[in-house]
């Protein structure tokens, strides 16, 4: 016995040291990518997208660390396990691990209820805001869910701001058209959407012809407009900048094309360019005054089509603020 | 046991005759066989109209088609991938594999596996027929939700009757029925018509797979019919299902289309999954690890991807609680894709592997695949979807579980199954040329994708903002490379179909029942049907060592796959 033996051997110093840097070097690149997300999202603009981007940047870190270690993991078998040229045998006949069957059930199992409970908190902090009722009429009244709360009610959402009332705005989209209007300020109406920061604002979104979706990236929030319903939006929007609202659900020749520009401005910018606005008109002769416009509806084709689908009915005219 | 004599198979004329390929043949294994060209003919469509699409995106204008031609590529480009190329794709692999794999001399009903494979044709030309109508294509996308897809078209100064989306819902329609048929048939003749000694649990995985897909569809397929008829009932006969000026609602349709389109998914991946859970074993020299937990896990994906359904429209008219339920079960169907995945790299750990084109594929699958099913956990989480729905981010997870996923196990399956079908070996220099521009192509083209969709760009678009020029001109790029990398596999099957390295009855020593039989197989599969004692994977158990040319064995004159 020499004392040689019990070190190591050269192959398994090797491989001790192609684990660690393989670790060492997927934690890095997956931190990377989670310390890095403003390469992936564009800067946050409304209160609610912190919590959002928290959330991604977790799932980010995750997702990339289990990616690349699988791929590591076959890179690395491509080399260890292939077959000598000379070599006619078969791999060792291991069927299968109890053990390692039940590990790999459970760490999966653990992970996505994590993140499933850590989505859910999320959310819950978009919605104390922004409940979505999904307009179903059909599961009975549904008062509980109407009561909106005030949007500075949430705490994460920053402190609460007294006697700011909520802005409203009727976001009308058309076949490839955005149009606003403010009913606060004599039905102003524009192809624009001015924003004022930190002030809670609610948008009452309406389609004209076929179903739009409004996105602006900055505000992590997304909505589908369905024609024949009145959706709502509210949100906290709490950096000045200049945004682009993208339509989302496709809507014929010129989506890609059915943009507007938003701005979010200072409260005493946001007021110039209101009062400017009001005083010259600020009426596009194209375009019709509309106040929390009435969703579109002909009259009903048959009685039988409507007895078909009796449950969907025009959302009530909430009444304009 | 179903005995299928010549005159029941419709055709007198000798395995060897090509025109059998055109005849109305109750054999399986032409069936098989016109399955699979059949899809890929439309494959090359569909990736043809991928390169213009990328065309048209290199630059953030719209200048290379007009805006209606882009919106009907990319409709028609999903149609066609979706339901012309991988589902009829894993049929025809199903078709030829099925009663070879359980000992069965053909499939359960060879007429109306027949009808189902001959309605394909048809209603892939009643699709692409669209383009010689007035209104050309539908431009709905492949949801075709209303009340786009009930819009009239304007050409020119006229506004014409939606012609194209009508078209586009009788195709549907007919690839249904299609479908239908064949899971009815795929369910009998797995359940009904193993050979004797063949459990459930001696099943291949591949036939696990198969049977699950079946199931799915024969549940999914109906409610997408019935949703595409009411479709087309408002489209062409004004009755107001879904349409909102006619008391109709739309997100009724959204509900009927997922229920069916998530389903869909697994529909398209299960059978590559089925693939590679065969050719991982074969050449990792190995068992399957896990065996019965992979087979489980394959029936939980079946059930709970029925739950599911509604993470497609968790920005539309859903209430919170809704989207909450879907989150959680969206999530919960990652915990057996994950089990799978970690099953087939212990299979591959410690076994002596063969790294043949087949293998590469597969290897590449579990990768590329593991890849898109993060993403897929990232977009069940609700908060994080209402970002990125809609987007180029869903843009590139789905390509990667359908390209990087079910396109990488297809191409494993053609390199694994050729010589079987053919008697002859692709050859493998041009496989892995194949193989390693494919990956090169397909991680240069969906991977900036991510970054783009999160950074803002909406999907289904045809003119973007100039600051993604770049991320764009890269994904196009790749794109190219990917279209580039269909030529050395074309070619490949060409020369090798004429004139490839002869293969044995068992060139890669698998352990499959379908190894067994000569290659091509014989007429009827089995002279005798056969008795199974054992499990499809015991290798290392049942020695066959790992190359094809072991001198030790016999002295018979085999040829080796890799060149």
């Amino acid at each position: 016995m020499n004392r040689f033996d019990r070190l190591p051997r050269a192959s398994t110093i090797f491989k001790v040291v192609l684990l660690v840097v393989a670790v060492v070097v997927i934690t890095l690149a997956s931190f990377l990518i989670g310390g890095n997300i403003d390469w992936l999202l564009p800067l946050a603009g409304s209160a609610e997208a912190k919590s959002v981007d928290q959330l991604f940047r977790f799932l980010a870190i995750v997702g990339t660390m289990i990616t690349l270690a699988i791929v590591a993991l076959l890179v690395y078998s491509g080399f260890a396990f292939k077959r000598a040229p000379d070599d006619y045998s078969d791999g060792p006949p291991i069927e299968g691990s109890l053990q390692l069957e039940i590990l790999w059930t459970i760490l999966p199992i653990v992970l996505v209820t994590f993140l499933g409970v850590y989505s859910y908190d999320v959310y819950l902090k978009l919605i104390r805001s922004n409940p979505q009722t999904g307009a179903s009429h059909h599961l009975g009244p549904q008062s509980q869910l109407r009561e909106v709360a005030q949007v500075t009610d949430s705490p994460e959402l920053g402190p609460k701001r007294e006697g700011q009332a909520e802005l409203t705005v009727a976001v009308e989209s058309v076949q490839w058209a955005w149009v606003f209007t403010y009913p606060q300020s004599g039905g102003l109406t524009t192809a624009e959407l001015h924003l004022p920061v930190n002030r809670p604002v609610v948008l009452k979104m309406t389609a004209k012809d076929v179903i739009h979706g409004f996105w602006v990236p900055e505000f992590r929030l997304k909505q589908d407009i369905i024609p024949g319903r009145t959706t709502e939006i509210r949100l906290l929007p709490d950096r000045v900048g200049e945004y682009v609202l993208h339509c989302t659900q496709l809507c014929g020749t010129y989506h890609g094309a059915m943009r507007a520009t938003v701005f979010v401005q200072t409260a005493a910018e946001f007021e110039k360019w209101r009062t400017t606005q009001v005083a010259v008109g600020g009426r596009d002769a194209a375009v019709a005054t509309v106040v929390d416009p009435a969703p579109l509806l002909t009259p009903l084709r048959s009685a039988q089509t409507a007895q078909l689908v009796k449950h969907f009915q025009p959302q009530p005219n909430r009444g304009s603020e | 046991m179903v005995d299928v004599s010549a005159s029941q198979t419709g055709s007198n004329r000798a395995t060897g005759d090509w025109r059998r390929y055109f005849t109305f043949n109750t054999d399986h294994k032409v069936i098989g066989i016109q399955y699979l060209v059949t899809a890929f003919t439309f494959y090359l469509i569909g990736g043809l109209q991928a390169m213009i699409i990328r065309a048209e995106l290199a630059t953030p204008e719209a200048n290379v088609v007009s805006q209606d031609a882009y919106n009907g590529l990319f409709t028609l480009h999903a149609t066609i991938m979706i339901f012309l190329w991988i589902i009829p794709m894993s049929a025809g692999l199903g078709n030829y594999l099925v009663p070879l794999m359980i000992g069965a001399r053909d499939m359960a009903f060879p007429r109306l596996n027949a009808a189902s494979f001959w309605l394909i044709p048809p209603a892939g030309l009643v699709l692409l027929s669209c383009y010689l109508v007035p209104s050309g294509p539908p431009q709905a996308g492949w949801w075709s939700y209303p009340p786009l897809s009930l819009q009239a078209i304007q050409v020119g100064e006229q506004t014409v009757f939606n012609y194209g989306q009508s078209l586009w819902c009788i195709g549907v329609g007919i690839l249904g029925i299609s479908s239908i048929l064949a899971a009815v048939n795929f369910i009998a003749t797995i359940l009904a018509m193993r050979t004797e000694g063949m459990t459930l649990f001696r099943m291949p995985i591949f036939i696990w797979n198969t049977l699950v897909t079946s199931v799915i569809t024969l549940l999914g397929v109906p409610i997408l019919t019935a949703a595409v008829v009411l479709l087309w009932s408002d489209l062409a006969l004004g009755t107001g299902f879904f349409d909102p000026a006619r008391g109709g609602d739309p997100v009724v349709y959204q509900h009927m289309f997922w229920f069916y389109s998530h389903p869909a998914v697994y529909i398209m991946i299960l059978p590559a999954m089925g693939a590679v859970s065969e050719i991982l074993p074969t050449f990792a020299r190995k068992p399957l690890f896990g065996y019965r937990v992979v087979a489980i896990s394959t029936v939980a994906i079946g059930v709970i991807g029925f739950t599911v359904w509604a993470h497609h429209m968790f920005t539309s008219g859903t209430p919170d609680w809704l989207r909450l339920f879907f989150m959680i079960t969206s999530m919960a169907i990652a915990v057996p894709t994950g089990i799978k995945v970690f099953n087939w790299v212990a299979t591959i750990w410690g076994g002596k592997l063969w790294l043949t084109t087949p293998m590469l594929f597969a290897m590449g699958f579990v990768g590329m695949f593991v890849a898109g099913g993060v993403t897929g956990v990232m977009l069940a989480s609700v908060p994080v979807d209402i970002h990125v729905s809609n987007t180029y981010f869903v843009v590139a997870h789905l390509h990667y579980v359908l390209f990087g996923g079910s396109v990488l196990g297809l191409y494993a399956a053609v390199y694994y199954w050729f010589p079987k079908m053919t008697g002859r070996f692709l050859n493998e220099t041009l496989g892995k040329v194949h193989f390693w521009t494919t990956i090169i192509g397909l991680n240069l083209a969906f991977l900036p994708m991510h970054q783009v969709g999160l950074l803002g760009m909406p999907r289904r678009v045809a003119e973007y903002l100039p600051q993604f020029t770049f991320l764009n001109q890269i994904v196009s790029l790749g794109a190219a490379v990917l279209g580039i990398s269909t030529l050395p596999f074309l070619l490949n099957v060409l020369i090798s179909w004429l004139a490839g390295t002869q293969a044995e009855s068992d060139p890669w020593r698998s352990h499959g029942l379908e190894w067994t039989v000569s290659s091509p197989p014989p007429l009827e599969n089995f002279g005798q049907l056969p008795v199974i004692t054992a499990g499809p994977y015991e290798y290392g158990i049942v020695g066959k060592g790992a190359g094809p040319e072991d001198p030790s064995e016999a002295q018979t004159s085999s040829t080796r796959g890799d060149t």
